[in-house]
Formats: structure tokens, C-alpha cells, sequence
């Protein structure tokens, strides 16, 4: 008696995911054609890293990796969490094993306090970093009932303890996440109106005037339109880089922003310097010019979530007690398409995908003017925290 | 009351205090000397001892009524507004009451008895589950419980009510306090007892005793005030009508608890089920697995799962499902249920002409002889067939078409089968053929093949392309096709997502990218090994793709340029505060709080981003308009919406005010309500959103509902089952969900029953219920410490719990579970053995177990010692460095080093050890859990047997371990030397520590041998005294031969009564021995009736 395995054979795509869905739904996973037709086959470091830290997570998980690397079986075991550090590869931001693991963090056994080290800064062009998690995944997390109710504890928490910039890496990041019995569904449909904007320059072995250079081009552009925006500076010196307040060894620079709305709906976008540019090619005012216009994108596409943030939600509605629960989003990526996919394929949800809003007067989306939005919902499966004991 | 009725009033006090009062109060009025009273304002609580007494009394009263709101996901009989409202209704599934009782307590009968109140039919066997439509609003599936242990545990698991059946003549007997012991272990499901052979008892004083005696010991054994029935003869082989007619009031009338096993878990009571393995060429027909096709309601909660339990048989995938016609529906709207017209459906009882066996359907014709043309209903219907000679051999005949063109065609279920030619009376007709259900209820079924038809070239829709300034003419018919297109865009944006091919397999890959034939590439998903595609763009992004990971999507620079446009950023301003606050409530589809349904203002109002101008349909004279186009539907829904919004505000203003008016001491109170509240409108929001959600297509999102009648096809079954197959052994398919498929070890909560004769010994072989399973497994007994250490058990505790861990299916936490030692052969008393509560499940476990390791000291120095034994080598000693070791005599020491030699160690002690010393570490050695798991099947199963099984069995004697055999304990003299001193150093010594035991005199000493002459005087004292002595002890002498003498004669007297009293005693033992004889006589007779 064993459930059947997941098997693809379609190499690393969505990679974090199918870990997670084969965890959760403690069905075995068979990944082959891992790169095989590479000059340089196999799992890179990071996804390796990722399994290490998923080993760390649970108990029982066996995880086989043939000699190339280009396949690999994975048997979940039971969800513990607890008290784990990992030291991250520094190839990849920590915010993309925090990503990653998110959906795991309040189906342990117990309480998630997680500390990862590696490189919170500077990855921001190709994935989201922790201040997005923080600014966007994070209220997520409460709508699903993760530390709701605030006289049983505090709920999902992140901390950035110390900076360390790409390529280089040397940050810290605490992560605590409650654990759960069951989620609850969510209803969020209405994004509501921008009432104000947040940001977060950063930088790392900068000097200072940087960040407030980023800051205040971003807020040139967003005060046209709002005139709560305030963008705080953050500059980690290399001086003390052994010291609290110290940074890694890379420079670096990157602008966060999030907005939101009167619904308490929260969008976020980020830019950051790109380390393999020379020095001078991009100005900081660039970089904070960048960084609002995404956050307008954000804005424009009408949905209640940012487009990055789509898959988490959808792998957590998935996980809700048998109740409807419904999200609207801006516009459906790539990424997210294939989760619901992968949804369907592993816990046989469908969700109902209705596009809807106005149809705007330019024609092409990408033209300008409004978006439509996707209006999606599905009945959990009536997922239940296994692992958590009685007592 | 009547009109003219007269009550007795109120009489006034005529004497007493009270009395007085009132008169002096009456005087001093009529004459005005009335005093004033005291000041009321100062007066305002003029007891507030007993005031702040009444206080918290309500507030307890009201704080007891409180309830968290229950999530209840059984589907409910719609009111006549659903009815109405909605076109496709889901009914629940039928009740399932499950018959129990002793054998030869008139289960049969009852459930024959309840059929033919409700039916024309009388079952002369009722065998397998019966279903009827018993009143317009509920539907009973009568399931009679075998009195087997494995049929009482799968019964337990899905009934929703149980009738405990007893025979009133004999009383309780083991068997339903056993079936309410598996109840309650199982979810508890309401029960009452049905009291049967009261006829019997012959006296009214018998009777009336029996009634209450039984009623009372099932009180205490349910609860207090648990319902009692009686059925108080029999006629005809039935119960007498108005009995029954009174128990079946109350199963028509009961509500149920809901239950979370099985409000979480799908099931299927099977009707029926059909061998649908493809007949192959394979030599051996019995060892080819089987292909079944099983029947029945789904119960529960709505079928959406893929894995599934066949209980008793094994786990299975669901290979399809389907709905199929609803054999036992309920009557049309609007009729009253006349008795004659009610469906039965039991297909293993033979009702309705049709009877269904192992392998085949048999039809009954109703004629010995007959011509064709005069056989009405089922059998013409056969006879029909026969005349197409030949055409139900081999591939079968669908006569599905056919069927329905039949007159008067009563049973649903003759439909589904194809005839052969047979010439006797009975029809055998072969099951091979399939009926697809699909094909009459298209809809109902999740294929989603109507969104097949779902154009795949109509807008897809992140492109919608239109014309760019036509639509400042003929906004409404616009609007209208508009809303059609995105009607159709919407069908196809599910297609584009998930394709059109909606029942994908499940354990296939991920290989589903060609048949999205569709035309966004966007969308597809290609194998490395394809051609790259052409776009530049395309290319990069396809590659991050692939081999990144990452969640957020390719940025698109020239978008950000284009922000930076003149008065680009203007078309955001109403997404922002700053902007017009009407146009982005309406922008945004209204708020969230909508039962589901796309909001229409949505697509009202258009923006001219080019000119900067609003144009708002609902404006001015747009308004009348939009009115005029809605058809009824719509308008009737507008309203409905508009009168939901305002009963919701006014609701809202109304609760406000109460907030506002109560105050100060209640506001603790009020906080509590609010919670409530707030709980129970959370509850009915959700409530609401699940049920208009998914409409028409819930299938294809939320599984089958309940209620649905499905067929369900396994594959693989065992071919014992086929063969052993037994009728009135209820078959169940419970759901099961994603995780409970693997195996893990459990921890629980466990506790032998006190009913149960032997305490458990750990590691043996028990069989476990929990959730839809039985199997066999070993538990490991353990006992948690203080510092939560596990520490094992040898037995279970007497009357405690404690806690067990095994390997078995994982299940939530907090399932409950009860275990018994063996399913089959007759066991004596109470046979189940312990219940418990699942607590936690892990890959590993640890429990340990105390370990002394012992050791002797090879050389001592001072408070140094070197211990050898206890351990073996070096490389054990260095991993105890550290730990506390101890002498016998508790002399307490620390283990310092290990030493060069084989496991000696050194260690130092906090006083000097002696040789003789034994020294010992105390350690915790962990035990593993073995990991044994053997489902328990109907047919053909063993389990493991425990060791003292095997041993009976095999005639072997009980294992002796020579060490563990208790000898007398010699215990020699320590012989002590005497202490020497030298005798300079007793010179030396201080008067007080000379030792002083000078040697014992030899010579007699001069008092002693001086001799002593008496005086005259002296003498004749002496003799006096002497005298004296003399004469008492003659007396004590005496008195002791006296008393001797006394007591023998008591003794002879006490010995002559014993006999007298041994034969009467003998007497009254050989009465009471004969009559439990007699007894136990009867009761196995009994039980050798039932089988």
C-alpha cells in the first residue's frame, strides 16, 4: 500500500514546488532529465541546498540523487520544523528558499524557527528576496489564519539580522512561522484603493547617499500620485562587518517598495543593482525610478496579489478545509499556470479561473490602461497539520 | 384552554406577618397617615449580596448556552424557496440505520416490519442494504449488522443511526455492549434501543420489571433519557404496526451530530457490485486479479478523492466514476407518498423482480407459461429480448434506449443489464455490459466535456483585440455581446489552463503539453528535447523558465519606460485614494462580500484613456435602460441582491444600537457576543460561498456530491473476494485522503478495557480499527515520564492509560481506535480489548527501556577506583565519559576515563569503594518499533499469532529463563577479626580509650563462697514466705489444667456444629452451580440458533 508517486520527467521546473506538493501530499517524487542535455548536468548547488534544507525540516524524507544529478527520488517523511539554521548557496537569494519552504512553515510539528545565511540582497531582477516576502507573503500567511489570533502568539515573523549582498553573501535572516491545525479560507477579491506606500532602500559597502538617492527618485515619481509614500534608507557599512550592523562582504544596492490599499491589500515590487554591471552603468535614480514604475505595473493589474506571490496562494488554498476560497490576481504567469497544473496533477484541485474587469480601450494589455484581472476559486482539499500532536 | 375554564386564582395571605403588614398598610392609607418611604435613590440595590449572586447566575446560564458554531458539511433536504430558486438541486443521500442486536433477537423481522410500513414489499429475507424513501424528506438505508466482529466494526463506522435490538425475554448481552463500545470509539452515532420478545414474559409485573430494568441499565450505559422502544408482539412474522409505525416516526424525524471522520471522508454504502473483469486468455481464472464496479450513494462529504478503502477487501485507486440513475428516488414535487408507489431498493433481498447473484441478474417473468405479448413490465422487457435472438452474445446488448420506452418500467435497475436466451422461468441476464452512467446525466459527470465545445479561437484573454474608438456607438447591445464573449473567454482560459482533457491521469507526468493543442504558445509546456521556439524573447524567458525556478515573471523594460509618459500615470489614479472613489468601487467588482456570482457593475463603466473622459452607463438615462434589457432572471436577482444589502445594513445599524444601549457591567458580556457573533456570521458567509460558488459545474471542481448515486470501478481486487463474497456483510468504500495512503508509525493514547478479562502484554499481535481500516500491527506499550520520556511497558497498566505506538496508516491526530485480539473463532467475555486516541504521527518514535550496566572494581586507590565489565571496549567506555556511576551501598562516583585495557574505565567515587563493591551505571536503551502491518481481509486472511498462541498450539512448555528463577539467599556470618592492639600503643593511650574488657573471673569471689548463717527469726520468715510460694503455685497449676480442660470441650463442640453447617453449604453450592449449568446451557443454545 503506497500512494503513487509523482513523477515528471521534465527536469527542474518548478523544482521548489513539486518538492513541497510531494511533502505535502506525501506522495514519492521522481524527478528525472534534470539538465541531461547540458554541458554541465545535474541539480545545481542550490537545489541541492534546497533539499539539504528540507531534510533539515523533516523527519524520515529520503532523498536519492543518481551519480549525474540529472535524477533524482525524494520519499517524504513528516514535517518537524522547529529550530533549523541553514547555510544557504550563495548562487541563489535566501528569499528563494524561503519561498520555497514558506508553504511548509506552519504544518510542522512545531513551531518554525528557522535561521538562514547567505545572500538577502541582489537577486531581486530574477526572484523575490526576503523584504518582498516580508512585505508581501508574510500578510498572506495571516489571511490564511497563520497567528490570526494574536492571544495565542505572534504570527509570522522575519528578521533581517544582518545584510550580505550578492555575489558574496554573509547575511542573516530569522525566520518564526506558528504552526497550524488547518488554515482557514480566504476571500480576497476586492484590491481596493492605494492609500499608501512603504519602501525600503537598501545598501551594503555603499555609501550612504545611494539608498537616499534611490529613495527619493522613487518617491518623484509615486508622489504624483499619492503623498503617503515614505521609503526608509538602510545602509550597512562595511566597517563593521563582523560587528551587529555589519554586512557581507559585497556591495550592494536594492529598493523595495510595497503598497497598500484601504482592503489591506498589499503589492509589492523591487529592483535592485545588478552586481555583474560594471560600476556606474545604472545610477541609483534609475534604480529608484525602476523600481515605482514596477510598483505601477503591480498597481495596474488589477489583482489583489502581486504576480510573484500568485503560486504561494494558490498551492495554500489548496490546503484549506473543504470551503471555497477565492483570490483575485492581476495577471496569470507563467509560473503560476504551471502550479495549477501541478495543483491539479497532485491534489486533483481545479479551480475555477474566471477572467474578468473591463476590456480597455487600447487594445494589447501590455499598451496600457487597466488589465483585466482573473478571478480564481476552488474548494480546499481539507488539508490537516498531521504532524501536530495532542496532548 | 377552553373558553369557560376557571382556575384558581390567587389567594392573599390571611395570617402571618405578611398578613399584618398589609392590613396596617391598608389602614394608614384610607386613613392618610401613609409614611414616607426611604430615600429609592439610595435604596437602588438593596441587597447586593444576593444581587451580585443573581448576577453571575445569568451570566453562567448564558454562558452555558454559548456554543462555537459547528461546521456541518452533510448537505440538508432544500426548503420549498431552494427548491424553487435553483434548477438543480442535490438531495441528501439516504439515512443510513444500522440494525444490531444478539442473534435470534429479531433484527430481520424489524427491518421486514419497517419495509412494509413504509412499502408494499415484504422481504422474507431482508440481505444486504435496503433502501426506501420513507417521507417526502428522507430516505433510510436499513443495513442489518452481522454479529461478526468485523461486521459490527465496519457497520459502526458508517451508520448514522443504530436501532440496538434486544431481547427483552434474555436481557443485555455481550454483543451491544460491545457494538456501543465500537460506536463510541468511532464517532458515536445516535442509538436506541428496540426492546423485542416482550411477549414472552408472561405477567404484566414481568413486563413492566423488564421494561425498566433494561431502560435503566441502557441509560447508564448512553445517557440518561435515551430512547426506548418496544415492540410488544408479533404477528405474521412482523412487529404490530403501531410499534413500528411509533420507531419509525422517530427515524424520520431525528437529526444527527456531525461526525469529523466522517464529514472529512467520503464513503459509499455498496448496493451492489458487479464483476466487470474483460474475460483473458490467462490460464488460471482464480489467480487473475478482478475488476469490480461498485454501487451506492455518496455519503459523507463530496467524492473528490482519487484513493479509496474497500473495507474489509483492501485499498484501491478509483479507476472512474460515475454518476449512474438514482435507483430509490425520492417521489415528484408536490405528491404525497402513497405507500404503494414507494421504492424499494435491495438488491441482494430479491425485491422488485429482480435479484441479483454473485455473478448474474435474474429477472423474474411472473409467468409459468407466457406468449409474447402478454408480459407487462420487467418481464416483457426480457421477453422483448428474447425475440432478438443472438444478439446478446459475447459483446452484450446495451438496452439502455430500449428501456426507457418500456411501459411501466418500475425498477431503474432492470435497465442496466442485457439478456441471453434462457427458457426457464428465470431470466439470467449476464452483467457484462456497462451502462455509462454519463450518458443520461452528461452534466452531472466531471469529464467537462462541454467545455470541449468551447471555441478554441474566440478571444483569448491577455489579448483582447478591439476595435479602438467603436465603442462610443451602441453601448448596449455592445455590452451585451460583449458579455457573451467573455463568457466564452472565460470557458477559455480554464481550457487554456488546465485543457480540455479535464480527467488527466493522475500518476501520469507531466506530458500533457501536446494536447494543449490550443494556439498560446504562452501556455505550453515543451520538453527540452523540442524545437526552441522562434521569439527572441521567448527564448530567454523560456530558459529561466526551465532551469530557475523562480516565481516572479520576466520584467518587461519598455514598460517601466512608459510610465514615464506624459499623463500616463493618470489612468491609475483612481487605484489610488487620491482618485475618484466611485469609479474604483465599481472598477473593482464591489467588494468581496458577494455570494459569488460576477458582479455586473463590473463591466459598466468605461474609460476613455486617449480623450481622459468617463463615460458611465448607469448615468442619467442609461439607468432606464439597463433596467428595460434585464429579463426577469436578472431583474429578480438584482432585487433579490439589493434586499440582501439592505437586510445586511440594517442587521449591521441594528447590532450597533444594541452596543450602544448596553453598557458599563455587560461589557465583558457583550465582548463574548460579539466573538459570537462574528463566529456565526463567518460561518454562514462561508456557508454561503460554498454553496452558489461553483453552480452548474461543481462536479468538475468540488468532486460528487453527496447524495449523488455513483458507480465507482475498482481495479485489482482479489479474486477470494469475488468467491467468498458474503451479502449480509455490509460492503463499504470509504474515501481516503492524500496522506492516509502511506504508512508511518502512530503514537497513541490507549487503554485496556476494563471489561476485558487479561491485561495486553506488549509486542503482541493486536488487530487496531481506526479510521476505515482493520489490521494487525504491534504495539510497543510505553509510559511517559515526567521529563517526557517514553519508557517502556512490559503490560498494560490495570486501569490507566498509557501510551502505545505501532506502524500502521497515517491518520489525523485525535482519531480514535479500539483493538481486539482476534476477529474469527468464538472468544469468551468482552472482546474488545482496549480503546484509544491517535496523538501523533512520526517517522520515528524513541522508547526506552532502563539498562544497568554492572561492573566490578579491578584496583582501588584511595577515592580512584578502576571498574571493569561494564563495558566492552574502549570505544563504548569513551562514549560514557561523564556519567554517573554508583556503588550498591551508594557511594556515588563519576566515570573519569577509559582505560588502555578491554572496557575498564577509571572513575572516581566521593568515598573510598571497596572490592567487594558493585558498581553500575544507570543507562536508557532504546526499543524499536516493529514495523508489521497486515490489513485484516473477509477471505482467506491470517494474521500473526502471539508467542503463548504458538506455544498452546504446539504443546510446548513455558520458556524458562534460569536467571530469572528466584533462589534462596545465603546470607553467611561475616566473621570479624578481633581488634589487636600493640600493647605499647595501649600503653600510650589515655585512660578513656584503653580498651577495658578485662577477662571474665575464673575463681569464685569471697561473698559468693562465704557461707551464711540465719537467725532463729530470719529463718522462720524465710519458711513462711517459702510456704506461701508454694500454695500459689499450686493454684496457677490447677487453673492451667482447668482452662486446658475447658477448651478441649469448647474445640469438640465447635467440630460438632462445622458439620451441621458443611452439609447445609454443601446443599445451597450444588443449587447454585446446577442452575448457572442450566444457563449456560441455554445460552450456547442460543447462540448455536443464530449461527
Amino acid at each position: 500500500m503506497s500512494s503513487s508517486p509523482l513523477r515528471f520527467d521534465d527536469g527542474p521546473v518548478q523544482f521548489r514546488q513539486r518538492v513541497i506538493c510531494s511533502i505535502l501530499s506525501r506522495r514519492p517524487l521522481l524527478v528525472k532529465n534534470i539538465r541531461h542535455l547540458d554541458q554541465d548536468p545535474g541539480l545545481r548547488d542550490y537545489e541541492a541546498s534546497f533539499l539539504r534544507l528540507i531534510d533539515s525540516l523533516t523527519n524520515g524524507t529520503s532523498i536519492e540523487i543518481n551519480e549525474t544529478g540529472s535524477q533524482f527520488k525524494m520519499r517524504p517523511g513528516i514535517v518537524i520544523n522547529g529550530e533549523v539554521s541553514h547555510d544557504c548557496s550563495v548562487s541563489r537569494s535566501i528569499g528563494w528558499f524561503l519561498e520555497g519552504v514558506l508553504p511548509l512553515a506552519s504544518f510542522g510539528k512545531r513551531d518554525l524557527k528557522l535561521t538562514l545565511t547567505g545572500v538577502t540582497d541582489g537577486y531581486e531582477n530574477e526572484e523575490v528576496s526576503i523584504d518582498y516576502i516580508k512585505a508581501s507573503m508574510l500578510p498572506v500567511l495571516k489571511e490564511f489564519g497563520v497567528g490570526a489570533d494574536e492571544s495565542e502568539g505572534p504570527g509570522a515573523m522575519l528578521r533581517v539580522t544582518r545584510r550580505g549582498a550578492a555575489p558574496g553573501g554573509g547575511g542573516s535572516v530569522e525566520v518564526f512561522c506558528p504552526m497550524v491545525k488547518a488554515l482557514t479560507p480566504i476571500n480576497i477579491v476586492d484590491p481596493g484603493m492605494i492609500k499608501k506606500i512603504r519602501g525600503n532602500a537598501v545598501s551594503c559597502r555603499i555609501p550612504p547617499t545611494s539608498p537616499a538617492r534611490v529613495a527619493h527618485a522613487a518617491k518623484g515619481i509615486l508622489h504624483k500620485l499619492i503623498p503617503d509614500v515614505w521609503i526608509h534608507t538602510d545602509t550597512n557599512s562595511g566597517s563593521k562587518t563582523n560587528g551587529p550592523g555589519g554586512c557581507g562582504e559585497s556591495p550592494g544596492l536594492k529598493c523595495t517598495l510595497s503598497a497598500e490599499s484601504t482592503t489591506g491589500v498589499t503589492l509589492s515590487a523591487e529592483v535592485c543593482l545588478d552586481y555583474r554591471l560594471e560600476r556606474g552603468a545604472v545610477l541609483p535614480e534609475d534604480l529608484g525610478v525602476q523600481a515605482a514604475t514596477l510598483l505601477l505595473d503591480e498597481v495596474r493589474k488589477g489583482g489583489c496579489v502581486d504576480s510573484a506571490c500568485q503560486s504561494f496562494i494558490f498551492l495554500l488554498m489548496c490546503l484549506t478545509p473543504e470551503d471555497v476560497s477565492r483570490v483575485r490576481v492581476g495577471v496569470l504567469s507563467r509560473y503560476s499556470v504551471t502550479t495549477l497544473r501541478l495543483l491539479k496533477q497532485v491534489f486533483g484541485v481545479e479551480m475555477k479561473v474566471t477572467g474578468e474587469g473591463k476590456v480597455d480601450g487600447g487594445g494589447d494589455v501590455d499598451g496600457g490602461g487597466v488589465a483585466r484581472s482573473v478571478l480564481l476559486s476552488c474548494l480546499g482539499i481539507g488539508f490537516r497539520n498531521v504532524s501536530k500532536s495532542v496532548t | 384552554m377552553s373558553e369557560g375554564e376557571v382556575h384558581k386564582g390567587h389567594r392573599k395571605v390571611k395570617a402571618g406577618r405578611g398578613a399584618k403588614e398589609a392590613k396596617k398598610e391598608k389602614k394608614a392609607k384610607e386613613k392618610g397617615t401613609q409614611k414616607a418611604r426611604h430615600n429609592p435613590r439610595a435604596f437602588g440595590v438593596a441587597n447586593t449580596v444576593r444581587t451580585k449572586r443573581n448576577m453571575q447566575r445569568n451570566l453562567d446560564k448564558t454562558h452555558q448556552k454559548e456554543y462555537a458554531p459547528q461546521t456541518d458539511r452533510r448537505i440538508k433536504f432544500p426548503s420549498k424557496e431552494d427548491q424553487s430558486s435553483s434548477s438543480k438541486i442535490q438531495l441528501p443521500p439516504p439515512v443510513t440505520v444500522a440494525v444490531h442486536g444478539p442473534p435470534g433477537c429479531g433484527k430481520s423481522t424489524l427491518i421486514r416490519s419497517l419495509t412494509l410500513l413504509h412499502s408494499s414489499h415484504t422481504l422474507t429475507t431482508p440481505i444486504g442494504p435496503v433502501t426506501l424513501c420513507t417521507s417526502k424528506t428522507r430516505r433510510v438505508t436499513f443495513l442489518e449488522v452481522p454479529t461478526t466482529t468485523a461486521g459490527q466494526l465496519d457497520c459502526a463506522k458508517v451508520s448514522d443511526l443504530n436501532l440496538l435490538l434486544i431481547d427483552a425475554s434474555y436481557g443485555f448481552e455481550m454483543e451491544t455492549f460491545e457494538y456501543l463500545n465500537i460506536l463510541q470509539t468511532h464517532g458515536l452515532s445516535k442509538c436506541i434501543c428496540v426492546l423485542t420478545n416482550l411477549d414472552s414474559l408472561k405477567t404484566a409485573k414481568a413486563l413492566r420489571n423488564a421494561k425498566k430494568d433494561l431502560k435503566q441499565r441502557f441509560w447508564t450505559e448512553v445517557y440518561q433519557g435515551a430512547k426506548v422502544f418496544c415492540m410488544n408482539g408479533i404477528i405474521n412474522n412482523k412487529y404490530l404496526r403501531n410499534d413500528v409505525s411509533s420507531l419509525s416516526l422517530y427515524i424520520n424525524r431525528s437529526k444527527f451530530r456531525p461526525l469529523v471522520w466522517r464529514s472529512t471522508h467520503p464513503h459509499i454504502v455498496c448496493d451492489r457490485w458487479e464483476d466487470i473483469t474483460e474475460a483473458s486468455d490467462s490460464s488460471d481464472e482464480n489467480e487473475q486479479t478482478k475488476k469490480i464496479a461498485v454501487y451506492g450513494y455518496v455519503r459523507g462529504t463530496s467524492w473528490r478523492v482519487k484513493d479509496a478503502h474497500l473495507l474489509g477487501v483492501g485499498d484501491f485507486k478509483v479507476q472512474s466514476i460515475a454518476v449512474t440513475a438514482d435507483p430509490c428516488p425520492f417521489p415528484e414535487k408536490g405528491e404525497t407518498i402513497r405507500r404503494k408507489e414507494v421504492n424499494v431498493y435491495a438488491p441482494w433481498s430479491g425485491v422488485g423482480k429482480v435479484k441479483v447473484d454473485r455473478d448474474s441478474v435474474y429477472v423474474e417473468v411472473g409467468k409459468d407459461v407466457y406468449t409474447s405479448g402478454n408480459v407487462e413490465g420487467a418481464g416483457g422487457m426480457v421477453v422483448d429480448l428474447q425475440k432478438k435472438a443472438g444478439t446478446a452474445e459475447g459483446g452484450g446488448l446495451s438496452i439502455f434506449k430500449g428501456a426507457r420506452a418500456v411501459e411501466g418500467g418500475k425498477e431503474e435497475e432492470e435497465d442496466e443489464y442485457s439478456a441471453e436466451e434462457n427458457d426457464v422461468e428465470k431470466e439470467e441476464l449476464f452483467s457484462e455490459e456497462e451502462m455509462d452512467g454519463d450518458e443520461d446525466e452528461g452534466s452531472d459527470s466531471a469529464s467537462g466535456e462541454s467545455e470541449g465545445d468551447s471555441d478554441a479561437d474566440s478571444n483569448p484573454p491577455f489579448n483582447d483585440e478591439q476595435a479602438s474608438m467603436a465603442w462610443k456607438d451602441d453601448l448596449a447591445s455592445r455590452a451585451a455581446s460583449n458579455y457573451l464573449a467573455r463568457q466564452e473567454s472565460n470557458k477559455t482560459l480554464q481550457t487554456l489552463i488546465y485543457g480540455t482533457d479535464t480527467e488527466e491521469d493522475s500518476s501520469g507526468s507531466d506530458s500533457d503539453g501536446d494536447s494543449d493543442s490550443d494556439d498560446d504558445e504562452f501556455f505550453k509546456i515543451k520538453n527540452k528535447t523540442a524545437e526552441p521556439e522562434p521569439e527572441y524573447d521567448r527564448d530567454q524567458e523560456e530558459a529561466k523558465f526551465r532551469n530557475m525556478d523562480t516565481s516572479l515573471p520576466q520584467r518587461d523594460k519598455a514598460s517601466g519606460r512608459r510610465w514615464l509618459e506624459e499623463g500616463a500615470m493618470e489612468m491609475l489614479r483612481d487605484k489610488f485614494v487620491t482618485g475618484n472613489w466611485d469609479n474604483a468601487g465599481s472598477d473593482t467588482g464591489g467588494g468581496g462580500g458577494g455570494g459569488g456570482g460576477d458582479d455586473d457593475s463590473v463591466y459598466d463603466d468605461f474609460e476613455d484613456f486617449e480623450t481622459g473622459e468617463k463615460v458611465t452607463v448607469r448615468g442619467g438615462d442609461g439607468e432606464g435602460e439597463e433596467e428595460e434589457d434585464m429579463d426577469d432572471e436578472a431583474m429578480r436577482e438584482k432585487n433579490a441582491k439589493e434586499k440582501a444589502d439592505f437586510k445586511s445594513g440594517f442587521n449591521k445599524s441594528y447590532d450597533e444600537d444594541k452596543k450602544g444601549l448596553k453598557d458599563g457591567v455587560n461589557a465583558g458580556e457583550e465582548e463574548e457576543d460579539e466573538y459570537l457573533e462574528a463566529l456565526k456570521r463567518e460561518k454562514a458567509e462561508r456557508e454561503q460561498r460554498n454553496a452558489n460558488e461553483f453552480g452548474a459545474d461543481a462536479s468538475q471542481f468540488a468532486g460528487y456530491a453527496q447524495g449523488c448515486y455513483v458507480k465507482i470501478i475498482l481495479d485489482g481486487v482479489n479474486p477470494n473476494f469475488i468467491t467468498s463474497f458474503n451479502p449480509s456483510n455490509p460492503l463499504i468504500l470509504g474515501g481516503l485522503l492524500p496522506s492516509e495512503t502511506e504508512l508511518g508509525l502512530i503514537r497513541a493514547r490507549v487503554k485496556k478495557h476494563r471489561w476485558h478479562s487479561k491485561i495486553l502484554k506488549c509486542q503482541d499481535p493486536l488487530i487496531f480499527s481506526l479510521g476505515w481500516r482493520r489490521f494487525q500491527s504491534i504495539p510497543l506499550l510505553s509510559t511517559e515520564d515526567q521529563n517526557t520520556r517514553h519508557r517502556y511497558l512490559k503490560y498494560t497498566p490495570e486501569h490507566m492509560h498509557c501510551h502505545c505506538t505501532f506502524y500502521g496508516p497515517i491518520v489525523a491526530p485525535n482519531t480514535g481506535f479500539l483493538c481486539v485480539k482476534n476477529l474469527e473463532g468464538k472468544l469468551k467475555g468482552f472482546r474488545v480489548a482496549a480503546t484509544g486516541n491517535t496523538l501523533e504521527v512520526d517517522q520515528s518514535f524513541e522508547v526506552v527501556k532502563k539498562l544497568k550496566l554492572v561492573g566490578n572494581a579491578q584496583k582501588i586507590y584511595k577515592n580512584t577506583a578502576y571498574v571493569k565489565g561494564l563495558f566492552n571496549s574502549d570505544l563504548e567506555a569513551s562514549k560514557f565519559l561523564g556519567a554517573a556511576v554508583k556503588t550498591v551501598s551508594g557511594i556515588r562516583g563519576q566515570i573519569k576515563k577509559a582505560h588502555e585495557a578491554q572496557g575498564v574505565v577509571r572513575c572516581t567515587f566521593e568515598d573510598k569503594i571497596l572490592l567487594s563493591d558493585i558498581v553500575f551505571i544507570r543507562t536508557w536503551m532504546p526499543v524499536a518499533v516493529k514495523e508489521y502491518y497486515n490489513p485484516v481481509t473477509d477471505s482467506g486472511w491470517k494474521g500473526m499469532k502471539t508467542k503463548s498462541q504458538l506455544m498452546l498450539e504446539n504443546n510446548k512448555p513455558i520458556e524458562v529463563n534460569a536467571d530469572s528463577i528466584y533462589k534462596p539467599i545465603t546470607r553467611e556470618a561475616r566473621k570479624f577479626n578481633p581488634l589487636k592492639i600493640s600493647k605499647t600503643l595501649e600503653e600510650s593511650l589515655p585512660f578513656k580509650s584503653k580498651p577495658k574488657n578485662s577477662k571474665a573471673k575464673k575463681s569464685k569471689s569471697y561473698v559468693t563462697k562465704r557461707a551464711v548463717v540465719m537467725e532463729k527469726d530470719e529463718k522462720s520468715k524465710y519458711t513462711f514466705l517459702q510456704a506461701l510460694g508454694t500454695v500459689r503455685n499450686d493454684k496457677v497449676k490447677l487453673r492451667r489444667s482447668k482452662n486446658v480442660e475447658r477448651m478441649e470441650k469448647k474445640r469438640k463442640e465447635r467440630e460438632k456444629d462445622e458439620e451441621g453447617w458443611k452439609e447445609k453449604r454443601g446443599a445451597q453450592k450444588k443449587q447454585k452451580y446446577r442452575e448457572q449449568g442450566k444457563l449456560d446451557k441455554e445460552k450456547e443454545r442460543r447462540s448455536n440458533r443464530g449461527e
